[in-house]
């Protein structure tokens, strides 16, 4: 059974379910899109509080909304960011990856381990 | 023998060889243990060793300053009597000079290097209004940048092609990484290998300790460790197929990622008391050795002050 998530961290998946569609959601689809079973309403303030921060926009859709995200000011230090890593920010580990790039015997070794594509 | 009677040259040589020890099963030992407990024994275990080998060094320095004149009258001592009771050559204490001075060196550089990097991450996602920071990247990549609030980033590659499960469980593990200031824990350990070379493995062990920490709160957030394994072994696997890879660091994060889905696919680990008990004895020991180190010189300058006043007669006691 998963456990409830930290305040932060839902509207960080959000977020992420956002980014995932090619298009806008309502917040029905947001809610279908999250693991675990959550209130409409819970979904519902955390979009309101993300539009708010100029995260995502909104655009009317029927008689509700239909939110994606905003790349203004969230593309700015997107930019950065990749500035920062071209520029090998990560290289020292100063910056840890989720996961760092394997050469070809820890692939094989990988693949072994987590055994044949379900 | 009482613990009086233990000579000096003990207590200085006690923290070495204990460091020594750190460093070599530190890494081995952390490997067994569960996670959170692994960072925290080599973290804070590896600064405590990097303190009293430190400490060590300057007392020995200080006890053979003593016998300079111009050094001896800031403390009020008799160069002669620090000069009897001294029990470092000349040799001894120029080489713990070196050695410190390549420490300090060599921390300053070490700390500046990697606190220009994180500062620099910080501004780069400070202007970010919300706690992910996406990056127009067709390869799956994420990290977590800590600050005040934190910042996860991720890349478009990887929302658009991990599933919902999968998006959290990355989410997760970044999180993991931001409350529980994996950062700090690093730096640390990182600093305390700058000060001591002895511990240079001990950075390597703390950084997949904090991994697999992230790694299994991860798991509990989506209830699935095999789940993570797997989105671990896709997120090292999938980058080649959608794109070719930026240069970044490898070797060992290698088998980093083999020992975290090794881990994942394994129960948790238990508890080892024993195991625990070896590294924090080995910190405790380095730190009880060189204070007592530090109260043996303590006494031997104490006993050489020489007190001014009435009149002084010029040196001599
Ligand atoms: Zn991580």
């Amino acid at each position: 059974m998963a456990r409830r998530r930290a305040p932060g961290a839902l509207e960080a998946e959000v977020l992420a379910a956002l980014w995932a569609a090619d298009r806008s959601l309502t917040p029905e689809e947001v809610r279908r899109q999250l693991p675990g079973e959550l209130a409409y309403t819970t979904v519902m303030t955390i979009l309101v509080r993300l539009h708010e921060k100029r995260a995502v926009r909104r655009e009317a859709l029927g008689r509700a909304y239909a939110y994606a995200p905003l790349l203004d000011e969230a593309g700015l230090s997107a930019r950065r960011m990749q500035a920062l890593l071209e520029g090998g920010a990560d290289r020292d580990g100063v910056l840890s990856r989720f996961v760092a790039s394997l050469d070809e015997n820890s692939r094989s070794a990988l693949r072994k381990a987590l055994g044949p594509e379900p | 023998m009482s613990i009086d009677r233990v000579p000096l040259a003990v207590w200085v040589s006690v923290p070495l060889v204990a460091a020594a020890l750190f460093g070599a099963l530190g890494p081995l030992i952390a490997r067994r243990l569960a996670p959170r407990r692994a960072t925290w024994l080599l973290s804070v275990g590896s600064l405590l060793m990097a303190a009293s080998t430190a400490v060590v060094l300057m007392l020995v320095v200080l006890s053979a300053a003593g016998t300079v004149p111009a050094v001896a009258g800031l403390g009020h001592w008799s160069w002669q009597r620090v000069e009897a009771g001294q029990h470092f050559g000349e040799g001894m204490a120029a080489v713990a000079l070196v050695a410190l001075a390549a420490q300090s060196v060599s921390a300053v550089h070490t700390g500046w290097q990697r606190g220009q990097g994180l500062v620099a991450a910080w501004i780069a996602c400070r202007s970010s209004p919300a706690q992910l920071v996406v990056l127009p990247d067709a390869r799956p990549a994420a990290f977590a940048v800590p600050g005040w609030p934190g910042r996860i980033v991720t890349t478009r590659g990887l929302l658009e092609n991990f599933c919902p499960a999968e998006r959290r469980a990355v989410l997760a593990h970044e999180q993991a990484h931001l409350d529980g200031h994996h950062d700090l824990h690093v730096t640390g350990a990182v600093l305390a290998a700058a000060v001591n070379p002895l511990l240079r493995a001990v950075p390597g062990a703390l950084r997949l300790a904090t991994e697999r920490w992230a790694d299994e709160a991860a798991a509990s957030a989506i209830g699935d460790r095999a789940l993570v394994a797997a989105t671990i072994g896709r997120a090292a696997l999938e980058p080649e197929r959608l794109g070719p890879r930026s240069s970044q660091a490898m070797g060992v994060a290698g088998s980093d990622v083999e020992a975290r889905v090794a881990a994942l696919l394994r129960c948790p680990a238990a508890r080892r008391p024993l195991l625990e008990a070896i590294l924090a004895v080995l910190a405790l020991t380095a730190i009880g050795a060189s204070m007592l180190a530090a109260h043996d010189i303590g006494e031997m300058l104490q006993a050489a002050i020489v007190h001014v006043h009435p009149p002084a007669v010029a040196g001599i006691p």
